[in-house]
């Protein structure tokens, strides 16, 4: 069942609205993706996190990065993300992704997204 | 025709769907009969779908007709309406896939005024449709930009990327315009 | 020979050739007609398939969705010939110093459903046949776009992949072998730069240099500096060449040009109207599927435009306009007689430029300079797309 609770801030999508407008084509109302093509948001990012430059890769990537929310609309929307479709990995204290940061980290230009991945989930094999 | 896009594509149930697509591509060996097959027996979520819809769709007002490219759905379509090609609006014509990968977009309903969400699915696996080709680009951007984009083939995880047509389904309220 | 049909005659029939048929029976047929005054030594046409002249400058390549691909000459207007393409073939790599065309595709054991499998088949550009093919990972991109392959070098093609993520994977046509698939998220498409090397376009409005060591594999990437804004004024993901240089333009008319140095530097220049005040109030916008083209030789762009309202980009054209490149002053328009989708030009000093599009396909051919309607090629395939020409080099 559908509820949508609107903000005060009527200007403001409701940041499960604002995830399926800007990411849910490709990873799906509820985070399962379509893998290997399409990534799943289930769990891995709440391992990636955590991870150091982990925050920066999460903002910097084409998808975030590019999707068109403000700072203030996408950081609500990544935080929505974390604590939706990672709640089993993410850390207690996990520090919500503010718009500040989300702004500094988005202009950024991640140049090749998937060696990134590859390089900080190896370096967290060590 | 010769602009083709697709997006929509919904939700599965977690543990169904995605264990499928698992089983889908580690089985290497056997042939797309099999592996069809396993999606529809796996695909008991299918039915889940509408249900599941038709709490929301029953609250979304209607006027005009889903054969027609000037439904307020339609208002970022490009392809084929699956209501011609013997689904509805809402639901593919019989043996094609719902590709679960899609394209979200927002148009205006013209009895309340609001702004819904609209995911524009595709229906893969046959040849394409060939009527009611609807062509409306609102908000599309080019192809480098694929979240937004019309004309990409959006049958994408499924056994088959052959374009069908296309449904258009309500998602939620937006409230403004995307 | 008798002309009588008999048993053994029969059996003759059964197991000889078509041609001593014939050939018995053009016998028969001579003696009985010799007395009409007939000549009784009429031998029967053989027939024989062509084989292909050599393109020039002045041949273009036409490929629609759910067409295949033609092959014309625009001179004439005559059809040379026809490739087989797969349903998602949207564009070929014409490789004239080797004599072929590299055709992608996606093909499925059951024609709309089966086993997937893509490939690069090579076409001998004489023979139009394939004569090799290469199996590349089952990504080529369902996108109806020219750039979905292009040369990157002397020795490699480039395939645009999107499953919807984006890559590239990469072919020797030298060794006929795959290589390897690049990851490009963020980037779309192939567009040849000096070197080994392949220019893409970015949804963070930059555009994307990357480049290849002498064995295929990427060695690097480079980013320009941001230059459009995707939400304000997107540019169009076609480009046209200008010598080693690429033009773009934007929804709004902007165009830019980006010029990729030897070393890492990427200049975008300052971008330039087409569009005057008057031309804005009146509501004039560039259009349609494949809608610029540029001849460096007379320095002459041209425009599909029509008049719409924003998001309209798709919308089939009613005119052409052509502009002096250098002076960037509007030289002459042509009124379509029917809406239009796409605009290609020979990449000659004598240029020919067409205007395809309508269903089924037609193109028309102008002189360039002039803006003259010179010839309408009729029947070009079910549906427009987009124009590849051939340089006329071997």
């Amino acid at each position: 069942m559908l509820v949508v609770l609107w903000p005060a801030n009527a200007a403001a999508e409701e940041p499960r609205v604002a995830y399926w407008l800007h990411c849910a084509g490709c990873h799906g109302l509820e985070g399962h993706g379509a893998p290997p093509e399409v990534p799943s948001l289930i769990d891995e990012p709440g391992r990636i996190v955590q991870l150091p430059g982990g925050r920066e890769y999460m903002i910097a990537i084409p998808g975030v990065s590019q999707a068109g929310l403000d700072d203030v609309e996408l950081a609500k929307v990544l935080n929505y993300m974390m604590r939706e479709f990672s709640p089993r990995t993410l850390p207690a204290e996990f520090k919500p992704f503010s718009a500040e940061e989300v702004g500094r980290y988005r202009v950024e230009t991640l140049i090749d997204p998937l060696l990134r991945r590859e390089q900080l989930l190896s370096g967290a094999a060590d | 025709m010769e602009n083709l896009t697709k997006r929509l594509s919904s939700l599965l149930d977690a543990s169904v769907a995605g264990g499928t697509r698992t089983l889908a591509r580690t089985v290497s060996r056997r042939g797309f009969i099999g592996r069809l097959g396993t999606l529809l027996v796996g695909a008991g979520f299918f039915p889940l779908l509408p249900v599941a819809r038709a709490a929301n769709a029953a609250e979304v007002p209607e006027l005009g007709d889903p054969q027609s490219c000037d439904y307020w759905r339609y208002c970022a379509f490009g392809g084929n309406l699956c209501s011609c090609c013997g689904g509805t609006h809402t639901s593919c014509p019989p043996g094609t896939e719902l590709s679960p990968v899609t394209w979200v977009g927002t148009c205006q309903n013209p009895v309340d005024g609001k702004h819904y969400l609209i995911s524009y699915n595709d229906c893969c696996g046959k040849s394409p449709c060939g009527r009611c080709n609807c062509h409306r680009t609102e908000g599309d951007k080019p192809i480098y930009y694929p979240s937004k984009s019309n004309n990409i083939l959006w049958c994408f995880g499924t056994q088959s990327h052959s374009y069908h047509c296309t449904v258009a389904l309500v998602l939620s309220e937006a409230s403004e315009p995307g | 020979m008798s002309c009588k049909p008999s048993l053994s005659s029969t059996a003759i029939l059964v197991r000889t050739r078509l041609f001593w048929i014939l050939r018995a029976g053009s016998l028969c047929l001579a003696a009985l007609l010799a007395p009409f005054g007939y000549a009784a030594d009429l031998e029967p046409e053989l027939g024989s398939i062509e084989t292909m002249a050599t393109p020039d400058p002045h041949w273009l390549l036409t490929i629609g969705f759910l067409g295949g691909a033609y092959i014309w000459d625009a001179q004439t207007g005559e059809m040379q010939g026809k490739l087989n393409v797969s349903d998602y073939t949207s564009a070929v790599g014409i490789d004239e110093d080797r004599g072929m065309i590299y055709v992608p595709g996606s093909f499925y054991s059951r024609g709309t459903y089966g086993d997937r499998t893509d490939v690069l088949v090579f076409n001998d550009l004489s023979s139009l046949a394939p004569v090799a093919e290469v199996e590349v990972p089952k990504k080529l991109a369902a996108v109806f776009h020219r750039a979905v392959i292009n040369p990157v070098g002397s020795r490699y093609v480039g395939l645009y992949n999107m499953t919807p993520a984006m890559s590239v994977s990469i072919v020797d046509v030298e060794k006929r072998e795959y290589i390897d698939e690049i990851s490009t998220a963020g980037c779309a498409f192939v567009y040849p730069v000096s070197g080994r090397r392949f220019m893409q376009l970015c949804g963070d409005g930059t555009v994307q240099v990357v480049s290849l060591d002498r064995n295929g594999r990427e060695n690097g990437r480079v980013r320009s500096r941001k230059f459009f804004d995707v939400e304000e004024d997107p540019v169009f993901d076609f480009a046209v060449p200008n010598g080693d240089a690429w033009i773009l333009i934007s929804f709004a008319g902007l165009v830019y040009e980006v010029t990729v140095g030897d070393g890492d530097d990427i200049d975008i220049s300052e971008p330039w109207s087409i569009l005057t005040d008057a031309d804005v109030e009146a509501g004039w916008r560039i259009g349609g599927g494949d809608p610029m083209a540029f001849n460096a030789e007379a320095g002459v762009l041209f425009t599909m435009m029509h008049q719409g309202g924003p998001d309209t980009h798709e919308d089939d054209g009613t005119h052409v306009w052509a502009f002096d490149y250098s002076t960037r002053n509007r030289g002459y328009e042509i009124e379509l007689p029917a809406p239009m989708s796409s605009l290609g030009v020979s990449q000659d000093d004598a240029p020919l430029l067409y205007i395809t599009g309508g269903f089924p396909n037609s193109v028309a051919v102008h002189d360039a300079v002039t803006g003259r309607h010179l010839r309408t090629i009729e029947e070009a395939g079910m549906f427009g797309g987009h124009v590849q020409t051939f340089s006329g080099g071997r």
